[in-house]
């Protein structure tokens, strides 16, 4: 609690009497001064029993627009109070936003008329959160005042903290860096075989083979330079890893089984290609990529960290790729050619305008967008995808489908109750939940 | 009820009683209690658009009770009390009944206080006594503070 100024001053007056009375033994003196004290601490008595008044009747209500929310994502906040006034008193109510968000738009404060009736309050404004993991809104900051006092209560009670705001992390939708590190990078190996291209030139040292010598060079500089040529070059495959969705139950002995297949395949990766690349799925959510990494300890710390079941902000439910229905289309159009009998006819033009409408209508869903743009990252040859198959997996082809464009070899890994199922360039894999 | 009408009316009984206490004294000491109740007034009017009036009208009514309690401790106790009635006039403090209530509280601490004052010699000893009950009312309000801040704000303190 603080005392306003004007406060200040009285009890500046009431100690000045007071030491007065004291000083010259004047009663006159300490009966003004012990009066005027008397008034301050009374006020003060009243000041707090209205304070406790209005706080203990402080109930909230606060609904986020979206819960869960991805990091970076503004979502909207309304929060609904339910207080009791009081004269005199001047009650200001703000909510208090999570530590790890910014405020983007409106104001998380409202002020409640001084009179002692029950008020309806709203606060609606708009945050972002920055950082991910579960984010809990503190509490409500009250600040009271009168004409004498003024104070700051923090109210954190389990109802004022509610909901807790659950961020996910962002996916890596961004495009490949442009500081040129990617450009600079020499992606080529060297071989001790003779290839189509010269890899580098180095100076002659005993024991090389004399056929590599490149002339030329060796004649402008008068020292024998040595020919290293380029090896067809390998990339590591990709490993995709597909979450389950932590709202829905799956087989904990599965996700076992997946966990360790993807970490020994990490390990592998980098044991036989020196880095290797993986990108964390969740359904049609991308989680995490980790991008090119070496070192095989921090790979399987990340991957400790990655590898949980997941909140899903997106679902899909037998999402067909448009490419699959321009086909499918396509293939109505063939049968339309081919048949004479109107009754079939019929049946394919009513297939062939639903096929259209759908084409209209629906677009290519973001998922597709965001895996393209993180592939685009990635040099590769062959994926690995790993996947439980619980639920809908028509996601799968909206990763399977930008591999296959760009020719790489995709593999498909079920892991269900009936064993692991490898599934190469198919991804129109039915685990046996899936199935039922 | 209008807040001027309200502390002009204290003032007006203020006045009166003075007057009448300075009366019928009949010595020098009312004097100062006389001229401190002219200044009351002129500061009641000068003021009234001022902020912080009543820190203004405190200033000058102690002195003005100082003076009345020279002259007598219950026309003191008087002027005390018409006083507290000036300043919650002028907060507008005097709405309700319970604010009458409220204010005739604070009456009745002073006549106790008055009573203290009256019945002793020294001042060491009322001063000490009402520092003491100041003191535990003060200490018990934080105690009662610290339990309500647990109780709202999981163990913060109100700042």
């Amino acid at each position: 609690m603080r005392l306003r100024r004007c406060t200040q001053g009285l009890c500046l007056i009431s100690f000045i009497f007071l030491s007065c009375s004291l000083v010259l033994d004047s009663m006159a003196f300490l009966l003004a001064g012990s009066t005027l004290g008397s008034l301050i601490i009374g006020q003060y008595l009243l000041f707090d029993h209205r304070l406790r008044q209005v706080v203990s009747s402080i109930t909230v209500e606060r609904v986020p627009a979206r819960n869960p929310v991805r990091k970076g994502t503004a979502t909207g906040v309304v929060t609904r109070l339910k207080a009791r006034g009081s004269p005199r008193l001047q009650v200001t109510i703000s909510d208090c936003i999570p530590h790890n968000t910014n405020l983007v738009t409106g104001i998380p404060s409202v002020s409640m008329e001084e009179n002692s009736s029950s008020q309806n309050l709203r606060m609606s404004y708009r945050i972002l959160p920055v950082v991910h993991g579960p984010q809990q809104f503190p509490g409500l900051s009250v600040r009271v005042r009168d004409t004498f006092f003024e104070t700051t209560f923090h109210l954190a009670r389990d109802q004022d903290c509610q909901p807790i705001l659950s961020v996910l992390p962002t996916g890596i939708f961004a495009a490949p860096s442009s500081d040129g590190t990617d450009a600079l990078k020499d992606t080529r190996r060297s071989s001790i075989w003779s290839g189509i291209d010269v890899h580098s030139l180095r100076e002659y040292s005993e024991g090389d083979d004399l056929r590599h010598a490149d002339w030329k060079i060796s004649a402008k500089y008068d020292k024998i330079f040595i020919r290293k040529y380029v090896a067809p070059m390998s990339h590591p495959p990709l490993i995709i890893a597909d979450l389950p969705w932590s709202g829905a139950p799956f087989s904990k002995k599965e996700f076992g089984q997946m966990i360790t297949e993807v970490t020994s395949m990490a390990k592998q990766t980098i044991q036989t290609f020196q880095y290797v690349s993986i990108l964390i799925i969740s359904g049609p959510n991308v989680l995490h990529l980790i991008r090119e990494e070496r070192n095989v300890a921090r790979c399987i710390g990340e991957l400790r960290e990655w590898l949980n079941p997941q909140e899903r902000t997106v679902h899909f439910y037998r999402m067909p790729d448009r490419s699959d229905i321009r086909a499918l289309e396509r293939g109505c159009e063939f049968a339309l050619m081919e048949t004479t009998d109107p009754q079939t006819q019929n049946f394919f033009e009513s297939l062939q305008d639903r096929y259209n409408r759908i084409l209209l209508y629906q677009r290519n869903p973001a998922f597709s967008a965001q895996i393209a743009r993180t592939l685009s990252q990635i040099q590769m040859s062959d994926a690995i995808l790993y996947t439980l198959g619980y639920g809908d997996s028509s996601h799968v082809r909206h990763v399977v489908r930008p591999l296959k464009s760009r020719r790489v070899r995709v593999v498909v890994k079920t892991i269900g109750s009936m064993g692991t199922n490898d599934s190469p360039d198919d991804p129109n894999v039915q685990s046996p939940g899936a199935a039922a | 009820m209008n807040r001027n009408i309200l502390h002009y009316g204290f003032f007006t009984i203020l006045a009166a009683g003075v007057i009448f206490q300075a009366v019928a004294s009949g010595t020098q000491q009312g004097f100062p209690a006389v001229l401190l109740l002219f200044i009351l007034a002129v500061v009641l009017v000068t003021t009234r658009t001022w902020p912080d009036r009543a820190l203004f009208i405190v200033c000058i009514g102690e002195p003005l009770i100082v003076a009345c309690s020279m002259m007598n401790l219950w026309a003191g106790l008087f002027s005390s009390c018409m006083l507290t009635g000036i300043l919650y006039g002028t907060l507008a403090f005097l709405k309700s009944l319970t604010d009458l209530a409220i204010a005739g509280s604070f009456f009745f601490v002073f006549i106790i206080i008055t009573i203290a004052i009256q019945v002793s010699n020294h001042v060491l000893l009322p001063l000490v006594a009402i520092s003491v009950v100041a003191g535990l009312i003060l200490l018990i309000q934080s105690i009662r503070n610290y339990q309500f801040a647990r109780q709202y704000t999981s163990g913060a303190t109100i700042i």
